[in-house]
């Protein structure tokens, strides 16, 4: 080995001392030529010795195998007693301890020109300078690169050339990949495994190569067989197994447990919800975001993969629902979508169209159909401008049949506003309401706090000041989804407010245990769940009374979470965990998601 | 194989892709004779050297050198033969003591290094020119010095005069009179010259079409036809070709 390494030194020891030569010279050049910059120690790093490193690697490989290839040297070394594979690593190591000893040659020089021009060459090795790292492993993939053509063909040059073509190929392979998700920047970690393999399939291609392809015989079709073969060989089974990782994250199925889910809609016909989930970890590579959409029917756990959507899914009868995949932006604030029907009890898509819609969907309050445009936000009934918010009012979800609620911001804090729907008039509030009146001249309610204490006060939209109602510790509020009702839980007693109505009814017969209540309404029905610690209850509100019935649930501090209740089942979902619950009203518990 | 054949070789088939060089091929090499090979250009001489060296896969058949089946043992093979190419490949920016430390190195095992000197002596190699300024007959003298310091069992020659002047045959001839003599090498030599063959060898083997045509002592075969040249010719000549008229 040492015989044959000593060979390599003496067949390129003209190239090394020039390479050497260059080093210095390149330097001063380079900071000749960029004052300003070069003598910060990144530049060094980071341009500079990787940019001679590389020279000096290319410019060895190119000629280490076609050198004697194309001499005819290989023949006699060929009838010397010497193995194929000891030649060939004589030429590795000769490559590597070259490269080696000429980036501590070009580091010692680097220092010893900062050194005579009176600057510190702490720089160069500043902790920024490490990030600069990936480089080392670019120049590595291009030696073994240029190695590996160097095997297959008999000129120097044209090694250099299509060696610096495969990794700028690689290059773009890994570029193309990050536009897919996957993270190959060079301070992610991920551009080590990448040149491991790469660097691991190129030496083995050359290998083969020359061991076994009778490289002394000249033969060069057999050559490049072997070549591609081991470097297919040991390439692909990484880059399969990459890839299967990156699907297998990419893929999130009903029974994966390493999902975050959350509730999005629920079927106002039947007990189908639909349920978004993503992928919690960040996956190979540094993937992130895929997603899936799962319809679920709560009363047996049926689950269904359905296409994802971009909008909130449409319920237009039992068993169907309609999602939209956007296809394109046809401008002036219009979308073209792909609207799918899916038929959740069959399983499958029904039909498929394209439509043109808004690209802010207009929003139901109660009778009204409200369309918001940005920048301004413009109220508008059936294409009339009603009204015009300034741009710095959000519109807030609490809504009167007649009225939108929106807020906006001052330095004083955040003030709100009840924009009424027809007619336009804008009355000002003092504090946020939790429930506004079905009639203008109505009732509103808010919740005033004083250190433990906070008390339930109601208010008129004339500016008038409120009442006090309700008193003492609150330990559940929610209003229901049409904003009709609001179930206020003070110091373990429910008790209803109805926006039709000027005094609070207490519930009968829900004997709360004075503790946290979580309230839950049915989506589209006058039905809500109380859930304490211990008891539960379903109240049905009708049109003078409420009708409570003792229901059990099973006990756990996530009940007070939020859930979907139906009016007959309870569905908790836990998004850090990744699981849905749906929690009978008979104290059964069924784990819907992950699916058995 | 019986223990005093150097070379056995039996219905051996080799060649290029789809082109087959020898095929069918028999020979016998006794130990310690010195044996020339002759045959027309693209025969099969260097073929054999290569199948002989392992170089080059056989296709079918049986080949022993030294005992040793080359393509299973081509490393032991080659410990034990020195083989002298036709045209030597050696890096021409090398000096001649580079190419000697090179051999010298990967044929540790058996070099000897007064054997070096002496042959360095003999044929007054410059240590410090360079290959590329070597004259062919330098340059041949160099290959043979780095074939026979490892004191091979077995020397295979390639044509180991050709084009070099009178003079400088003559001593590289001399010098392969001198080693076969003193050290009973077996000896296998590919060339065109008869004188050289005559003066060398006691055994000719003639090769065409990828087979031997004919074997047989020096003295045996020359007096066929007066000469060897002469049995060369009558063997190897492609026949003429004959024009009759017919009415």
């Amino acid at each position: 080995m040492r015989s044959l390494i000593a060979k390599e030194w003496r067949e390129n020891r003209a190239l090394i001392l020039g390479l050497l030569l260059l080093a210095p010279l390149a330097s001063l050049a380079f900071k000749a030529l960029a004052p300003g910059w070069a003598w910060r120690g990144l530049e060094s790093t980071g341009v500079l010795l990787p940019g001679l490193l590389g020279l000096c690697t290319l410019a060895i490989a190119a000629d280490l195998v076609g050198g004697d290839a194309g001499s005819g040297r290989i023949r006699f070394l060929a009838a010397l007693p010497v193995r194929p594979a000891t030649i060939w690593a004589a030429k590795v190591a000769f490559l590597v301890l070259s490269a080696t000893l000429y980036l501590g040659w070009c580091l010692a020089v680097e220092v010893a020109i900062f050194h005579l021009a009176g600057r510190s060459p702490a720089v160069l090795f500043a902790p920024g300078a490490a990030a600069n790292d990936w480089l080392l492993l670019v120049i590595a993939a291009g030696g073994a690169a240029t190695l590996f053509w160097s095997t297959l063909l008999d000129r120097g040059l044209a090694a250099a050339v299509a060696g610096a073509g495969t990794v700028a190929a690689i290059g773009f392979c890994l570029q193309m990949a990050s536009k897919a998700g996957l993270d190959f920047s060079p301070g992610s970690g991920n551009l080590a495994p990448v040149a491991f393999v790469t660097v691991a399939a190129l030496l083995a291609g050359s290998f083969l190569a020359f061991t076994r392809g009778r490289i002394h015989l000249g033969s060069r079709l057999r050559r490049a067989l072997l070549a591609t073969g081991a470097f297919l060989l040991v390439a692909a089974p990484p880059v399969a197994f990459a890839g299967h990782a990156v699907l297998r994250y990419r893929s999130i199925g009903p029974s994966d447990p390493d999902v975050s889910l959350q509730i999005f809609e629920a079927s106002p016909h039947d007990a189908w919800l639909v349920v978004y989930a993503q992928r919690r970890e960040k996956g190979p590579f540094g993937v992130t975001g895929p997603f899936a959409f799962f319809a679920v029917r709560t009363t047996d756990g049926l689950v269904r993969e359905i296409p994802p959507t971009c909008r909130a899914p449409e319920f237009p009868g039992p068993g169907k629902v309609v999602l939209h995949r956007p296809e394109s932006v046809p401008g002036e604030g219009r979308e073209m979508l792909l609207r799918v029907v899916y038929d959740l009890d069959r399983g499958a898509i029904e039909s498929t169209r394209p439509v043109v819609r808004p690209e802010v969907p207009p929003v139901r309050y109660g009778p009204h159909l409200v369309r918001f445009k940005r920048p301004m936000a413009v109220v508008s009934l059936d294409g009339t401008v009603q009204a015009a918010l300034d741009i710095d009012r959000v519109p807030m979800p609490i809504t009167a049949p007649w009225g939108l609620l929106a807020g906006w911001w001052t330095k004083g804090g955040m003030h709100y506003e009840v924009v009424a729907l027809d007619g336009g008039e804008t009355i000002t509030l003092p504090a946020l309401p939790f429930l506004l009146p079905d009639r203008r001249d109505g009732f509103a309610w808010r919740i005033e706090h004083e250190e433990e204490t906070a008390t339930v006060l109601r208010f008129r939209l004339d500016g008038s000041p409120g009442e006090s109602v309700l008193s003492g510790h609150i330990d559940g509020l929610r209003t229901s989804p049409d904003g009709r009702f609001s179930i206020v839980v003070v110091d373990g007693r429910a008790h209803l407010l109805r926006a039709d109505a000027d005094e609070p009814e207490e519930i009968a017969g829900a004997d709360l245990p004075g503790r946290a209540t979580g309230v839950h309404w049915a989506e589209h029905r006058p039905c809500a769940l109380l859930v304490s610690r211990d008891r539960a209850f379903r109240v049905t509100v009708g049109p003078d009374a409420c009708a409570v019935e003792c229901v059990s649930i099973a006990a756990g501090t996530d009940i007070c979470r939020r859930g979907l209740f139906d009016g007959e089942r309870f569905v908790v979902c836990d998004e850090a965990r990744g699981t849905l619950d749906c929690h009978d009203l008979d104290g059964r518990v069924r784990r819907l998601l992950p699916a058995p | 194989m019986p223990a005093a054949d150097a070379i056995m070789i039996r219905e051996a088939a080799a060649g290029y892709g789809r082109r087959a060089i020898l095929d069918g091929l028999s020979l016998v090499v006794p130990e310690g004779s010195v044996t020339a090979l002759l045959g027309r250009n693209g025969a099969g001489k260097s073929t054999l050297f290569r199948l002989l060296l392992g170089l080059l896969p056989r296709r079918r058949g049986e080949v022993f050198v030294l005992g040793l089946d080359p393509a299973r043992a081509a490393l032991a093979v080659k410990e034990r033969t020195g083989f002298v190419p036709e045209t030597p490949d050696l890096n021409p920016r090398f000096r001649v003591r580079d190419a000697i430390a090179l051999v010298r190195g990967l044929r540790r095992r058996r070099w000897d290094d007064a054997e070096e000197r002496r042959l360095a002596a003999v044929f007054d190699l410059p240590p410090r020119a360079r290959i590329g300024a070597l004259s062919k007959g330098m340059k041949a003298k160099l290959s043979l010095l780095l074939a026979l310091a490892p004191r091979p069992d077995l020397l295979l020659l390639d044509e180991p005069a050709s084009g070099l002047d009178p003079v400088v045959r003559r001593e590289v001839l001399s010098a392969l009179v001198d080693e076969i003599a003193r050290e009973g090498r077996t000896v296998l030599m590919a060339s065109h010259r008869m004188d050289d063959v005559e003066r060398l060898a006691d055994r000719v083997v003639f090769l065409d079409g990828g087979r031997i045509v004919r074997e047989g002592p020096v003295e045996d075969v020359r007096a066929e036809a007066g000469n060897l040249e002469g049995v060369f010719v009558s063997l190897l000549a492609p026949p003429k070709e004959t024009v009759s008229c017919e009415a």
